[in-house]
């Protein structure tokens, strides 16, 4: 299994958390809360493009607004293998952060 | 809706920076940020914000874009790389072939570039114009020349708008003396507006007032080498014999030498007004006295109709009423004088943009079969690389990629075989030169980059494209599956093989063709002796010509070196006079008048076909007897000419004494003219008001020679005595009368050696091309053989199959190559008035040589298949 990277890490975590209006503002507003950082729409974007290309997530059409230029929102959820991703990234850090010695090479 | 949403071209430009999958989503975000920011700070604060973002998303597109590029341009040169070395030879028969077609392309464009390139270095080209007159009598086909009366320039310069200057030029043969030396030249007589009109820049002196000075000359850096060696020749005296006398002229200014692209090609230039040293003033005022080209300097560049209806009115003020309704005077641009076929050349040699299109159709011809060996190689190999392409689909590849890297190694293939093809190309250039008959250099400026970048890619694409496009079709699927069936391009490759063949074939019959008419004009009886004879140009001045012979002619006499001498008026196909008058019922009658002496008849050896020739015991000959030519008997309709007169109205009384069999006197394009031979000019001229002459037609103007067979160096030294005394001081040069004859066909002889080299090319390359197919077939058919072999077959049988197979497309291109051939001689042999038909067994011989080349092509890889051990080729894989 791929082992997902940071950056996509926190965008599911955002679209998980959003539910039901992870669209693409509202998922920088909320990384924007967690990290205290504003990302670039942009790189949100890359690594969306990315997550759907690997079937991480799927999007699904909202209703057409005025604001948008008359585009209808797209919407994103995390699907099965999204949520098995982030189980095993989560799985991993578990394993990784535990028992680890103490730091300056003091043998334990 | 302005002032709402952002602007248009950054909505598409972040659309085209995301990726597909995201675009509507993010552009739809990025609207709804740019409305929230619009609606707070106002539209403009928002288009900021919204370039700013567009800005901040170009760095890592870009990097990623060249990061991904980079990598894959490295895969796929590792990959071309890989093809190469392991199929060297086929990628050695591309780049060959490639380079020849690359170097016969850059070739003809060098030469088409230079034809095209004609005068147009001039800094006034756009404005300058030669004027022409076109003749429309009635009952008589329309006829055009440039020889203008001496009028029309001050009548141009007068009743026509916007004329800045005009320029008459004549040309003539001169003498030149300086010291004790003594040179014929050509020299050009020139209005002093000639410098102000054309740009030939001066490297002694100055070009305002250079010709002012009536007895002034200019040289050019050749000419003032010839003659000054290295010292500066700038007010030197120069003695020229334009006329009749030699005159004193100072050199005035020295100009560099005209380029090679200049219609001028002059080595000495003097004021226009001394044609008054041999022209009759009377002709300044007539009209219908034409000898000189006259240029003309409009203030801006005007088309040439407007200024032909300009020059109606013209025409109508100034020639005889009854002249003027069929005479037209028109102007051509002086950019278009070198390569405009419908009007005649003039004093410089025009050229036809027919060579050109020839060429550029001979170029196009080897570049394609070059082409077209890359695409039945690339087919015949496609087995091979169909599991790459399987395995990049696979990873991911989409079609578009994979025609972008075979294309690649198309291109890739055809740099490799510009720098081959360049060299090739600087190898070959003398040759092509001296077929031609121009001086191009490899000259390399922008244009020549451009033209050769561009021939690199079209060469690339066009052979690359169609195995690029085949082999990205494919799918995975039929590739690993094994269901794969390349069968079907067999006949594509066959059709593309039995093309280039029969282009090779095609211009293996042209060769041929053009090689046999070559014999033939140059084997053909034409009437009289040409072997043995040297023409002597008669220099001396005009009154005394006729002395000079006579005295040549008793001086040699008792040699028995010598057989004959004779002068004329003409000799094969260097000057004339046409006489042209209104038969009895009104026609037009034209014929050649060729003024000759007693000797002529015997030193030429022509036969006689009736009658006598001139004789000494009839004191009339002179003032009354002609002979004619045979085609003189037909043009009038006679049955016997004996005793018969040329039916005009005003000739004085005279009768035909004798019929020669015809002669060609001139060029043997043209069938024979009807001719009379005179042994005085003026008997025929007083009765005739049209004539037509290169010269005026009073003097012998050539001596012919005729050597005693055996030794003709010491015939020649006894003549070059003998003109010494007969002529002192007029210098002696003389040609071979063969040689001159020969030299009149140097033009076929050249296309013949330029069809025979593109059909060479064609051939090589064609073969090259079946070299390797043949090795990709043997190589498939490993197997096939093996069990053939076991199941009994010969090695006889198989070679036998495998010449079959390809032996059958040869064949079929002569199918083809033999009527396009055919048509195509036939045309251009339309153009001899004396031809051949086109000979059946030049198409015997070249599809049989075709059939030789593919046949020993064949051969080596076939013997070696056939005795290759079934053990070896039969193993489980």
């Amino acid at each position: 299994m791929r082992l997902i990277s940071r950056i996509e890490e926190i965008v599911l975590l955002s679209v998980w958390r959003l539910g039901e209006e992870a669209y693409g503002i509202a998922i920088l507003e909320e990384i924007r809360k967690a990290t205290g950082k504003s990302w670039l729409t942009g790189s949100i974007y890359a690594c969306l493009a990315r997550l759907l290309k690997y079937g991480l997530v799927e999007s699904y059409a909202g209703e057409p607004l005025p604001e948008r230029g008359g585009r209808h929102k797209i919407f994103y959820r995390v699907t099965e293998d999204g949520l098995e991703a982030l189980e095993g990234i989560r799985r991993i850090n578990s394993v990784i952060w535990n028992d680890l010695p103490a730091f300056e090479g003091k043998v334990r | 809706m302005k002032r709402t949403s952002p602007p248009a071209f950054l909505s598409w430009l972040v659309g085209r920076l995301l990726d597909s999958r995201v675009r509507y989503a993010a552009l739809g975000d990025f609207d709804e940020r740019f409305r929230g920011v619009a609606r707070k700070k106002g539209w403009t604060r928002a288009c900021l914000f919204y370039g700013f973002q567009t800005a901040l998303l170009l760095p890592s597109y870009l990097a990623n874009l060249t990061y991904w590029s980079v990598e894959m341009l490295k895969n796929y040169l590792r990959t071309a790389w890989r093809n190469i070395r392991k199929h060297k030879a086929e990628a050695s028969i591309n780049v060959l072939g490639l380079a020849v077609g690359i170097a016969s392309c850059f070739l003809i464009y060098l030469y088409v570039r230079h034809e095209y390139s004609y005068n147009r270095f001039h800094t006034n080209a756009d404005r300058i114009y030669r004027t022409y007159v076109t003749e429309d009598p009635p009952e008589r086909d329309a006829f055009s020349y440039v020889e203008a009366p001496y009028p029309l320039a001050g009548a141009l310069k007068e009743s026509l708008p916007g004329v800045e200057e005009t320029v008459r030029i004549h040309l003539r043969n001169v003498l030149v003396r300086i010291g004790d030396q003594t040179f014929p030249e050509r020299c050009h007589l020139v209005d002093p507006a000639f410098f102000r009109v054309f740009s030939y820049p001066l490297v002694r002196g100055t070009a305002a007032g250079a010709l002012d000075d009536l007895r002034s000359v200019v040289l050019t850096e050749r000419s003032a080498r010839k003659i000054f060696g290295r010292a500066d020749p700038t007010g030197r005296p120069l003695s020229i014999k334009v006329g009749d006398r030699f005159l004193d002229f100072t050199v005035s200014a020295v100009t560099a030498d005209p380029p090679t692209n200049s219609s001028f090609r002059f080595d000495f230039l003097i004021p226009f007004d001394n044609v008054r040293e041999y022209m009759n003033e009377r002709t300044f005022t007539q009209w219908l006295n034409v000898n000189y080209e006259t240029y003309v300097l409009l203030d801006r560049p005007r088309p040439a109709a407007e200024v032909d209806a300009a020059l109606v009115s013209l025409v109508r003020k100034h020639y005889p009423p009854d002249y003027s309704a069929y005479v037209t005077v028109r102007v051509q641009p002086l950019t278009s004088v070198h390569l405009n076929p419908r009007i005649p050349g003039g004093f410089e040699p025009a050229s036809d943009p027919f060579y050109s299109i020839i060429l550029m159709a001979i170029a196009v011809l080897i570049l394609g079969v070059a082409c077209v060996n890359f695409t039945t190689l690339a087919v015949g190999r496609s087995a091979g690389r169909a599991r790459e392409v399987g395995v990049r689909k696979t990873l991911g590849a989409d079609r578009h990629q994979i025609v972008r890297q075979f294309l690649g190694e198309a291109l890739l293939l055809s740099f490799s075989a510009l720098a081959a093809g360049l060299v090739l190309a600087a190898v070959l250039l003398p040759t092509f030169n001296a077929l031609t008959g121009k001086s191009l250099a490899l000259a390399v400026g922008l244009d020549t980059i451009l033209f050769l970048v561009a021939l690199v890619v079209v060469v690339g694409l066009a052979a690359g494209s169609y195995p690029a496009l085949f082999l990205s079709r494919l799918e995975p699927i039929e590739i690993m599956g094994r269901t794969l069936r390349i069968g079907g391009k067999r006949r594509l490759v066959n059709g593309l093989v039995v093309g280039q063949f029969a282009v090779s074939i095609g211009l293996i019959v042209c060769a041929m063709v053009i090689g046999a008419q070559f014999r033939f004009l140059v084997g053909r009886d034409i009437g009289f002796n040409r072997e043995q004879v040297v023409v002597v140009p008669n220099r001396a001045p005009s009154a005394e010509r006729p002395a000079v012979v006579e005295r040549l002619r008793n001086s040699l006499a008792e040699r028995r070196e010598i057989l004959g001498v004779t002068g004329a008026s003409s000799t094969f196909a260097r000057d004339w006079t046409l006489l042209g008058f209104d038969g009895p019922d009104g026609a037009f009658k034209q014929f050649a008048q060729i003024t000759v002496d007693h000797d002529f008849f015997r030193t030429m050896e022509l036969r006689l076909a009736d009658g006598r020739w001139f004789s000494k015991d009839f004191g009339t000959d002179p003032a009354d007897a002609i002979v004619v030519n045979e085609a003189l008997l037909r043009y009038f309709g006679w049955d016997s000419g004996l005793g018969k007169s040329l039916p005009g109205p005003n000739f004085p009384p005279h009768r035909v004494v004798g019929i020669v069999r015809d002669f060609n006197f001139e060029s043997l394009r043209s069938s024979v003219r009807p001719a009379v031979l005179v042994l005085d000019p003026t008997t025929l001229l007083r009765g005739t008001n049209d004539i037509s002459t290169s010269f005026p037609p009073r003097s012998p103007n050539f001596i012919n020679v005729r050597f005693a067979p055996g030794n003709v160096e010491a015939g020649i030294d006894l003549l070059r005595s003998a003109w010494a005394a007969a002529a002192p001081g007029i210098p002696f040069s003389f040609t071979f009368l063969d040689e001159d004859i020969q030299a009149q066909y140097g033009e076929v002889e050249r296309w013949r050696r330029m069809v025979g080299f593109a059909s060479g090319f064609t051939v090589v390359i064609a073969a090259l091309g079946l070299f390797g197919l043949t090795a990709l077939t043997v190589a498939r058919r490993r197997k096939e053989i093996g069990v053939r072999k076991v199941l009994g077959a010969s090695s006889g049988r198989i070679v036998a199959m495998f010449s079959a197979g390809f032996g059958r497309l040869v064949l079929a291109a002569n199918i083809v190559a033999w009527p396009a051939a055919y048509f195509i001689m036939r045309r251009w042999l339309q153009g001899f008035a004396y031809r051949i038909d086109v000979p059946v067994w030049s198409f015997l011989a070249a599809g049989s040589l075709a059939l030789v080349v593919a046949m020993a092509t064949i051969a080596w890889q076939a013997v070696k298949a056939a005795q290759t051990d079934p053990v070896e080729t039969i193993r489980y894989e």
